[in-house]
């Protein structure tokens, strides 16, 4: 056997040794069909799943390619039942096509006059499908394009879409080569064009990048590329103003043509930043605002954060099959496990890039974890004994012992920019007022919000209490610390977008670290732990301390 | 003269190296140590030993040997020479037959004519006249059945079997036969071709009366009326030897087949094969240990049918995550290698203490795929047919299952060195092919190979001497009994265990490879394994930490132990997790003790702790003021008030509130008792020898869990079990040996008390159903019960009942 940098599991885990030194090449091979699970520092997990062999099929990879580069790669023999497996997953996309017939518009034709048959008298399927043309032909309406492409998927012979895209109204857009104000020169940075190029190749698509690492960059690319009217869904409005700021520093755009589509201001410009609040408002049992998605012949349709797709806009995607589609997120986690409704709605993973690798190449903050356990008082320890269940996590969380360790700590930390953020208002406002800092949270006006998050950025102002509204989407440039003292339970998820606020390169390449404050013997722990977890996995080492040691922190 | 008659010198007159090889080939000859030369050849002309020889034989030593039974016979002197033989057999020449009959006659199947009139010796027999003459052991003719080489009864057998008949083919010489013959209507020749195979027919009426017109009419009656088929009952015909051979155009044996058939051969890769089969072998070996580290922690029970039930099965495949096939093939192999045993006593399969874990995986997988050769068992069987066969179970249990395995594979091996290319790929020997060519090497074994072959063949696959159904080397080493070359090579394959772990920050350690079993055993103990595969994933927890610091480790030990087997450094969370876990364990201990003492006075309990008049009772002091001892309290009162000290008796907390209910509370959640009596780990436990002293007091002891250093240890191997008996729950759902006796006590009382329960049974297709049923009566092992959803009175078997339930009042 050679001495690869692989080991092939029978339970559909690869394990990747990062220390061998042909680990990089092995990456690239197996990132086009595995799925990557969790990668902390020695050994990565990669996961082998139908819908990460279908889409290595859709890019053309066939089962031969896959099975050899197993074989080549892997240390120990690879089990014979899973290689078996993946041919015949594999045999089962493109049985199937989705094609622009001439006379009959969509269609569905396939090789495989059984499966055909079978998928036909699939309870669900069955009614999508017009007549048919001949034994291996049946039409397809064009508006159950996205949802037949999701039933095909769960009833496992997933069909290949070639009806292709509508184009879309052209509207030229191009980047610009320095920034208009400042005229300092920029340019895509290698990973992001290759982003690019994969999803432009592919079609439709997510492209998953971390925090900091410039995925609205990618997004204006791929306008550039596209060069027709784009629809862009954001999470919240500061999110869009933002967007609208960047598209005109980075690309030929004026004011004129970029529409805001939020709660305050309904404007539809050839490119049109909508919220995903809006979007999902629902008055009277219908969605007044969803029109906006079809309504209009957008060529491009982008997805801000992804991975917080609200469901009324997942049901209206299904209908948008005809209109390029492309996801940016951080995280393709998804507490509620729908990772595989992006998949098949928006479309296959198209670029997928470690945190850690984009950290080596320096465009993301390297950043350091601290977890400081704290010891509750012995009256608090009572009360949390004998609170209800439902009260338990909050009254853990919001311990005044914290708020004294998080005085410590901004003390430490004096002159560098530091977020606090939480969970619990009450909590927060508490430390708003030890700190003598401005607090940010649902209730602050966006105007507010604004000219704070301005003058932090400016550095005139270092400390901001936050609450779980700066999780998304906020540019902090130059945030170097951040305390967490209270999170909404366990979500993996939020835990990545909090230390992604850090994740922005500094100027002067500085770590950032960022802290969590739990308290011992309660369920906060627990929660912390599960985060922690995901972090380690997401290859984020990190240290735990108890308060009482923070002294000796090392800077 | 009679055959056994020449065959007694002849085989006297063999040299050693040929009874040598007669042995080799014919084990059976001296197999129980054979008296001497007589001995020897009635016992190579018995029956059973002939039966076992011919069954060794190829198509064309068969075929030859089929021909001459039919044209020789030692006792009426009727020899052959080779040449006479080869013109009875088609396609044969001399020198092909010559090569045959000699083997045959190696095999002491065949006799050589004796020269007439002097003893006989083997270097007159080649020079007699020439050619020597040859004739089949009489006894032969019985092992090959009743019609050799597919062809009936001599005509003059068959009138003398059925004289008041008419036989009118009787009266003809062989010319006028081959006239009549040459001269049949179509008709009836289309007929005749019917009898290729076997000379019997079915015809209903066969024994009608024929007249001449009729037969005109009807090609059957036409040959019947001419007695070129005759019938022996009402219903069947034979055809006459004489016409048989006609009809093959007066050979004996018309389709020859000297050379082996081709067989189709399809092709993998040779990496493919290589990868397959090693995957295979080592899984097969995780498969095995992981399977007796259960099975030596829960011995396997057996049913009073005999094997292991599906519900055991069921229970091992999930503990190992596994299905139930393998786990069923791997208690099989188990048993085959003698790595498991029933114990008699118990009647449940336990692990032979064989030292298995500790062997290099190499010989471990020899003694695998040796164990899987000889054994006569088919785990094939197992699953199959209905009522399913169980694993162990003795329906499984096949004397013939080693030849017919070698069998299977000697023909795999065979077409595998055949279709052996340069290019890469290997030749897989499918089950068809298979079939095929071990008809041409065994025919008299091969329709028995052909219902378990699949099974062997999957067998081989997953014990990896095949891999993706084509041989591997070594595979074929293993087949041709080469066990030091398939020790080389596997040596050369399976990689050294590793001994180093790669620790993570999420609380992982993964073990690249095949671990050796003592690092695997301790990391099992300080983490969770996950995961399945060449590699192992520990997961690291405070459960875990937990359960190895009760283990009796210690931070430190367990912090070596990481820096020793690391191939990194350790990650900061799992230091902190391993000390901060250890820091607090211990916050609460659990022991066991029957009575306690509590005074104000230390000094007496002091001395209470140190006299020697009461080291029966083993007093071990909890705190200053607390003793606790293991005998039951009226003995240590007893001892106490013998001693001059009368002590008050404390009420019985569990039995409502006494006197003493707020001390027995006390015993175990004061705080400063924890911390002074806390046993020291390592400490010598001392015997405990309260037994007898108690006993006089007219009581004994019974012992809780022991913790170390607790001076309560007993040497006993009951008290273990009782130990063992008291840390388990006393009921568990579901499972375990006790649910047959619940479920019986349950229905019983359900059937006292004409209540309604809940019953969940399986069929014998495994198909799960819940029921709601009034239990009528339970007898033999049955339940009759009335089913109110269909008005009607059902039974099952008590031993597919998987649970059932009262249910409850409406």
């Amino acid at each position: 056997m050679s001495d690869g940098p692989l080991i092939v599991q029978s339970d559909k885990t690869i394990l990747l040794e990062v220390g061998h030194e042909a680990a990089t090449a092995a990456r690239h091979a197996i990132a086009a069909f595995a799925e990557l699970e969790r990668a902390p520092e020695h050994v990565h997990t990669y996961r082998i799943t139908p819908l990460g062999l279908w889409n290595a099929r859709a890019a053309g990879l066939d089962a031969e390619q896959v099975l050899d580069t197993l074989l080549t790669y892997s240390r120990f023999p690879v089990p014979h039942a899973l290689l078996v497996d993946i041919e015949e997953v594999m045999s089962r996309y493109g049985r199937l096509r989705l094609e622009k017939d001439p006379v009959h518009g969509l269609v569905m034709r396939t090789t495989d006059f059984p499966v055909l048959e079978e998928v036909s008298r699939a309870k669900k399927i069955g009614p999508l499908l017009g007549p048919r043309i001949d034994p291996l032909t049946v039409v397809v309406h064009s508006s159950q394009r996205g949802t037949l492409k999701q039933l095909l998927l769960r009833a496992g012979w997933p069909a290949e879409d070639l009806a292709g895209y509508v184009d879309g109204t052209p509207h030229p857009i191009a980047l610009t080569a320095s920034e208009p104000g400042s005229g300092t020169g920029w340019s895509l940075r290698p990973y992001q064009n290759l982003a690019v190029e994969n999803f432009w190749a592919g079609g439709s698509g997510v492209v998953v990048l971390p925090c900091g690492a410039g995925k609205t960059l990618v997004g204006a690319a791929a306008m550039a590329v596209s060069g027709t009217t784009t629809l862009i869904l954001v999470t919240n409005t500061v999110s869009a103003r933002q967007w609208k700021d960047e598209l005109l520093r980075r690309t030929t755009l004026t004011e004129a043509e970029i529409g805001e589509y939020s709660g305050a201001v309904k404007e539809v410009r050839p490119v049109t930043i909508a919220t995903y609040q809006v979007l999902a408002m629902r008055r009277g049992g219908l969605y007044p605002h969803l029109e906006l998605l079809n309504g209009n012949d957008w060529g491009l349709i982008i997805y801000d954060e992804v991975h917080l797709l609200p469901a009324p806009i997942f049901r209206m995607t299904a209908d948008l099959q005809a209109r390029r589609r492309l996801g940016l997120t951080a995280t393709l986690v998804r507490e509620d496990g729908r990772e595989g409704e992006v998949f098949s709605l928006i479309g296959p993973k198209r670029y997928d890039a470690p945190w850690k690798d984009i950290e080596a190449q320096g465009y993301i903050a390297p950043a350091d974890c601290v977890e400081v356990r704290v010891d509750l008082p012995q009256d608090e320890r009572m009360a949390y004994a004998m609170a209800d269940d439902a009260d338990k996590y909050r009254l853990c969380s919001t311990s005044d012992t914290k708020s004294a360790v998080v005085e410590t700590l901004v003390a430490r930390h004096a002159g560098e920019q530091l977020l606090v953020i939480g969970q619990y208002i009450d909590q927060l406002d508490d430390l708003a007022a030890r700190l003598d800092a401005p607090l940010i949270t649902g209730a602050t006006s966006v105007k507010e919000r604004q000219r704070l998050f301005g003058e932090f950025r400016a550095g005139t102002l270092h400390t901001l209490v936050v609450s779980k509204v700066a999780n998304f989407s906020i540019d902090l440039p130059e945030a170097s610390v951040a305390i967490q003292v209270s999170g909404s339970f366990g979500s993996r998820q939020e835990e990545a977008q909090r230390l992604g606020r850090l994740m922005r390169p500094k100027s002067d390449g500085r770590t950032a670290r960022f802290y969590t404050l739990v308290a011992r013997d309660t369920i906060d722990a627990d929660f912390a732990a599960k985060r922690q977890r995901f972090l380690a996995e997401q290859g984020y080492a990190y240290r735990i301390l108890d308060a009482a040691d923070i002294g000796e922190l090392q800077e | 003269m009679s055959s056994l008659r020449s065959l007694i010198p002849e085989l006297a007159a063999r040299s050693d190296a040929s009874l040598r090889s007669l042995f080799a080939a014919r084990a059976d000859l001296w197999h129980p140590p054979v008296a001497d030369f007589a001995a020897l050849a009635a016992r190579a002309s018995s029956r059973a030993s002939l039966s076992r020889a011919v069954e060794r034989l190829t198509l064309p030593q068969l075929q030859t040997l089929q021909a001459m039974v039919l044209v020789t016979d030692p006792e009426q002197d009727k020899y052959r020479t080779v040449p006479e033989l080869a013109g009875v057999i088609a396609g044969a020449d001399p020198d092909m037959v010559s090569g045959l009959v000699a083997a045959l006659h190696r095999l002491a199947l065949v006799v050589a004519a004796p020269p007439p009139d002097q003893e006989p010796d083997k270097e007159d027999v080649k020079n007699d006249g020439g050619a020597p003459r040859f004739a089949a052991l009489t006894s032969v003719r019985e092992v090959l059945g009743a019609h050799p080489a597919g062809l009936g009864r001599p005509l003059r057998e068959l009138a003398a079997a059925r004289p008041q008949s008419r036989h009118p083919a009787l009266e003809l010489d062989p010319a006028e036969l081959a006239g009549l013959l040459a001269g049949a209507p179509p008709q009836a020749l289309g007929v005749l071709e019917k009898f290729v195979d076997s000379p019997l027919g079915t015809v209903s009426g066969a024994r009608r009366s024929v007249s001449a017109e009729a037969a005109g009419a009807n090609p059957v009656d036409w040959l019947l009326f001419h007695g070129l088929l005759v019938a022996i009952d009402d219903f069947h015909v034979e055809l006459p030897f004489e016409v048989g051979v006609l009809l093959r155009r007066g050979r004996i044996i018309a389709d020859f087949a000297p050379a082996p058939p081709a067989v189709p051969v399809e092709r993998v890769k040779t990496s493919v094969c290589a990868n397959a089969a090693l995957s295979a072998i080592g899984s097969s070996l995780r498969a095995m240990t992981a399977l007796l580290g259960e099975v030596s922690a829960t011995p396997v029970q057996t049913l009073r049918s005999g094997g292991v039930g599906v519900r055991e099965v069921r229970r091992l495949a999930k503990t190992l995550s596994t299905d139930m096939a393998q786990v069923c093939f791997h208690l099989e192999l188990a048993a085959m290698a003698h790595l498991v045993t029933l114990d008699p006593d118990t009647s449940r399969w336990r692990v032979a203490p064989t030292g298995w874990p500790d062997r290099e995986r190499p010989e471990q997988w020899l003694w695998l795929a040796s164990a899987w050769l000889a054994g006569d068992r088919l785990p094939g069987v197992v699953g199959t047919g209905s009522p399913a066969v169980n694993a162990l179970a003795a329906e499984a249990f096949r004397p013939d299952a080693p030849v017919l395995r070698r069998l299977a594979l000697e023909t795999v091996a065979e077409v595998h060195a055949e279709g052996r290319r340069d290019d890469a790929t290997e030749p897989v020997a499918g089950p068809d092919a298979v079939v095929v060519r071990a008809a041409w090497r065994r025919p008299r074994l091969a329709h028995r190979l052909h219902a378990v072959l699949p099974g062997v063949l999957a067998e081989a696959e997953r014990l990896g001497v095949t891999g993706s159904g084509a041989l591997t080397a070594v595979g074929a080493a293993v087949v041709a009994g080469r066990w030091d070359d398939a020790l080389d090579l596997l040596d050369a394959a399976l990689p050294a265990p590793v001994e180093k772990v790669l620790l993570q920050a999420d609380l992982t350690a993964v073990a690249p490879g095949f671990l050796s079993p003592r690092l695997a055993g301790e990391l099992a103990l300080l983490a969770d394994a996950e995961g399945q595969g060449p590699a192992t994933i520990y997961r690291f927890g405070a459960a875990s930490i937990r359960r190895a610091l009760d283990a009796g480790r210690s931070a430190e030990s367990i912090m070596a132990f990481l820096v020793e087997h690391a191939a990194t450094d350790i990650p900061q969370p799992l230091e902190y997790l391993v000390r901060d876990t250890a820091a607090r364990h211990g916050l609460l201990t659990v022991g066991s003790g029957a009575t306690f003492v509590t005074s104000e006075d230390t000094a007496l309990l002091a001395g209470l702790l140190a006299g020697d008049a009461f080291a029966p009772l083993a007093f071990t002091a909890l705190a200053p003021t607390v003793l606790v001892s293991p005998a039951p309290p009226r003995a240590v009162a007893a001892a106490l008030r013998k001693a001059g000290l009368p002590p008050a008796l404390a009420a019985d907390p569990s039995r409502g509130a006494g006197p003493g209910a707020g001390l027995g509370a006390g015993l175990w959640s004061g705080g400063p008792a924890r911390t002074a009596t806390r046993p020291s780990r390592g400490g010598e436990p001392a015997p405990y020898e309260a037994p007898q002293a108690v006993a006089s007091v007219g009581t004994t002891a019974a012992n809780g869990v022991v913790l170390p250093g607790n001076r309560l240890a007993e040497p006993d191997e009951v008290g273990a079990q009782l130990v063992l008996l008291r840390s388990k729950p006393v009921l568990t759902h579901g499972a375990g040996e006790a649910a047959p006796a619940i479920v019986l006590e349950t229905l019983r009382s359900a059937v006292r008390h004409r209540r309604a329960v809940r019953l969940t049974t399986a069929s014998g297709s495994g198909e799960v159903e819940t029921l709601r049923l009034y239990p009528l009566s339970i007898a033999e092992g049955r339940v009759r019960a009335f089913d109110p959803g269909h008005d009607s009175e059902r039974i099952f078997g008590i031993h597919r009942i998987m649970d059932v339930e009262p249910e409850e009042d409406a």
